[in-house]
């Protein structure tokens, strides 16, 4: 009959025996705590309709235990059962330790042990703390306005401030904090409290560990979005620690990656006067051009005191332009004449302003777009830090004013130019273009110029005073027509047609 | 009247601070203020001899400018306003200054009024306008004026009267007059009244002609 019972029941509930698992909310609390732990037994496979009966036994760590019962009639497969203590077993939570826990059931299992399981009460608000956040003691059980002992430990010294004195309140109860700062030293503490009294078994004592901080930056700022080739690019960011506060130590490595995927690896440290962490990253002329990437790998900020961040990596993008070379070029004063050597000096500098020294500089003279000489090459001189070159005038060279053009570019794409004029007066004829200037010719030519335009603004002015407005009859009908179908406009004149016989009406009455 | 209500700017004309006004058209329209609130005297300003000349203002605050325009348009309301300040005040004429486009505020006007007068420009677009306001109107059954102005200097008057002659032939409408370009209209700023200001000048007698031509109105 039990068995047949128990097969039926399988059958209908379809899943073997009954399960029982426990578990404590919270699994640790302070001495003392309000609200306690609340214990839930949760129940799968149950017969079902049933009463259950359950026997809920906590051993605290002095050994004393206390029970509770209560009963259920389950009114499904799966259901839980709960209960508190320390409020329903008439018991406290006064005692640092372990608290055992056994659940037993009455209907079903015969009084066996259903769940087993445990919850832990201690002297803090956690067992383990990250530096920056306050550690809350709290210790109960003492009688009223009693002194105790509170000291912290770390392997054998106490904690600056430790021992100290603190007095219990009315109830019995003991409570301060300790406040962990970016450098307290990592590691185990220990903590005990002894009353003047008062005398707890097991003692109220406990360890728990101080962990590093986690640093967050926020973002990576840049002085620039864009730089050329030889300038230096500043990156900028900000730390701070879980509490709020900023950091003002350490190191974190900033990797810049180059279009190509080439990385390179620069240092940010603190800058105590603009306070906040700085890196530079020069580029030279050889640079890869485009869109870099700097970033903040994860962990790779340290503060010295081993506090690290970040927890995600930060991200900002920068793009680096060919130099533009900044050519300056030697003015010429006087007037040269055939057989004299023009000199040709020209300072180049990069964008860094620098001085470039490599790469290909060239001169070209020009009068009035006619080239005279060039490309010629210059050298660069050491000793000047100047790009230096020359040129003789022949006596067939034109007279006038020339143009000496300067070029410097390099193998990577960086290029600058810029020119001087300077005065030569030869056997040679005269550039035509600039003879042009000085012809009677030419002027007449820009007076007949200067006639036919007035002319045309004549003729145009005419036509302006003459120029009728086209009247589209049709297109104005065709939007006219639009206009008359607007709602709101037939509503006003539904409005003056009603008004009109509103007033017909009231004339007609008044005769 | 400054029926205006989208960018209304009379009071420049009259020196007036609008927001020293404590009712204006758009109170009147929304049931806010009786119109007679929302007047302003200008006789004593104006320096008139005889007779009696009222402003009535609209908001330039913009909250009160899209108020208005959502819910403030009823062909009673309005018309009871006009009838009331006539009453109120005796008028002889009332004068609408309206949007120059074909909007609400504009053909609520159009349906109260006894006449309608286009001032226009001479040119290709002001022209089509006043060509579409002249057939809308005409579903009105009202008599329509139009004033040319801004005349360029170098269009004759002939020239003028020819184009004139033009849009009768095209629409129902009678030239009422038409006013040069003048740099002194503009040099003004809007801050006077230049009629006043300058009595004897050229475009004085101009505005004076229009303004017997309105007398002569039916």
């Amino acid at each position: 009959m039990t068995t047949l019972a128990a097969f039926n029941i399988a059958t209908v509930n379809g899943a073997g025996p009954p399960s029982f698992v426990l578990s404590s909310l919270p699994a640790r609390i302070q001495e003392g705590a309000a609200g306690g732990v609340k214990l839930v037994v949760n129940v799968t496979n149950a017969i079902n309709p049933s009463v259950y009966n359950f026997v809920w036994t906590v051993t605290d760590p002095a050994g004393t235990s206390k029970t509770s019962t209560n009963s259920t009639t389950s009114t499904g497969p799966s259901w839980s059962v709960f209960t508190n203590y320390p409020a329903a077993f008439g018991a406290s939570t006064n005692l640092v330790g372990v608290y055992k826990i056994n659940v037993t059931e009455t209907v079903h299992s015969a009084g066996a042990s259903v769940a087993t399981g445990q919850f832990q009460v201690g002297l803090t608000d956690s067992a383990s703390y990250q530096r920056t956040t306050p550690v809350l003691i709290r210790a109960i059980g003492y009688l009223p306005l009693e002194n105790a002992t509170v000291n912290l430990t770390q392997g054998s010294t106490s904690v600056p401030n430790f021992p100290t004195i603190k007095k219990a309140d009315t109830n019995g109860l003991i409570s301060l904090s300790w406040q962990t700062s970016v450098g307290t030293p990592l590691g185990t503490y220990a903590l005990t409290i002894s009353g003047s009294t008062t005398t707890k078994t097991p003692p109220d004592s406990q360890t728990f560990t101080v962990y590093p901080t986690n640093v967050t930056i926020s973002g990576l700022w840049l002085n620039k979005g864009s730089i050329q080739r030889s300038q230096t690019l500043e990156l900028r960011f900000n730390a701070t620690y879980l509490n709020g506060s900023p950091a003002s130590s350490g190191t974190a490595a900033i990797r810049t990656t180059e279009p190509n995927g080439t990385n390179h690896t620069i240092t940010a440290s603190y800058d105590s006067s603009l306070q906040t962490f700085r890196a530079f990253y020069v580029t030279t002329l050889s640079s890869t051009t485009g869109v870099w990437i700097g970033t903040i790998d994860l962990n790779s900020f340290d503060d010295g005191l081993n506090n690290g961040g970040p927890l995600i990596p930060v991200f900002t993008n920068f793009n680096v332009q060919p130099a533009s070379l900044t050519v300056s070029a030697v003015s010429y004063n006087s007037t040269y004449s055939s057989g004299m050597i023009v000199p040709i000096y020209a300072r180049i500098t990069t964008p860094a302003t620098a001085s470039f020294t490599q790469g290909t500089v060239i001169a070209t003279i020009t009068s009035f777009g006619q080239k005279i000489a060039g490309p010629l090459s210059l050298v660069y001189d050491p000793s000047r830090g100047e790009w230096s070159g020359s040129y003789k005038v022949n006596a067939t060279d034109p007279s006038g004013t020339w143009l000496i053009s300067i070029t410097a570019s390099d193998g990577y794409g960086n290029t600058g130019q810029n020119s001087a004029s300077l005065s030569v007066n030869t056997s040679g004829a005269q550039n035509p273009a600039q003879s042009l200037l000085s012809s009677w010719a030419f002027w007449l030519l820009v007076l007949a110029l200067i006639v036919i335009g007035f002319g045309i603004l004549m003729m145009r002015f005419r036509g302006v005073s003459h120029r009728e407005v086209r009247l589209d009859v049709q297109a104005i009908k065709h939007q006219a027509d639009q206009v008359k179908s607007d709602d709101f406009l037939q509503s006003i004149q539904a409005q003056l047609k009603r008004r009109a016989e509103r007033i017909a009406a009231e004339k007609e009455k008044h005769d | 009247m400054d029926m205006d209500l989208e960018g209304p700017g009379l009071h420049v004309f009259f020196n007036i601070d609008p927001n020293e006004l404590r009712f204006t058209l758009n109170d009147v329209l929304s049931g806010v203020a009786p119109p007679e609130a929302a007047c302003v005297r200008l006789s004593e300003k104006m320096n008139l001899n005889g007779g009696e000349i009222y402003y009535s203002p609209a908001s330039v605050r913009v909250a009160e400018i899209m108020r208005t325009l959502k819910t403030g348009f009823e062909l009673d309301m309005f018309d009871n306003a006009v009838k009331r300040l006539q009453e109120k005040f005796g008028l002889h004429y009332l004068l609408i200054d309206t949007h120059p486009g074909i909007q609400h505020d504009t053909l609520l006007a159009l349906g109260i009024c006894d006449h309608q007068m286009i001032v226009s420009r001479i040119d290709q677009q002001d022209i089509f306008g006043t060509g579409v306001m002249i057939e809308v109107s005409s579903t009105f059954d009202k008599p329509v004026h139009l004033v040319l102005n801004m005349i360029p200097p170098r269009i004759k008057e002939t020239e003028v009267l020819k184009f004139a002659r033009i849009m009768g032939a095209h629409f129902t409408v009678d030239m009422a007059g038409w006013l040069p370009f003048s740099e002194e209209v503009i040099g003004s700023l809007s801050r006077t009244i230049l009629t006043l200001k300058k009595p004897k000048h050229a475009i004085t007698t101009r505005f004076r002609q229009i303004a017997e031509n309105i007398e002569g109105f039916a």
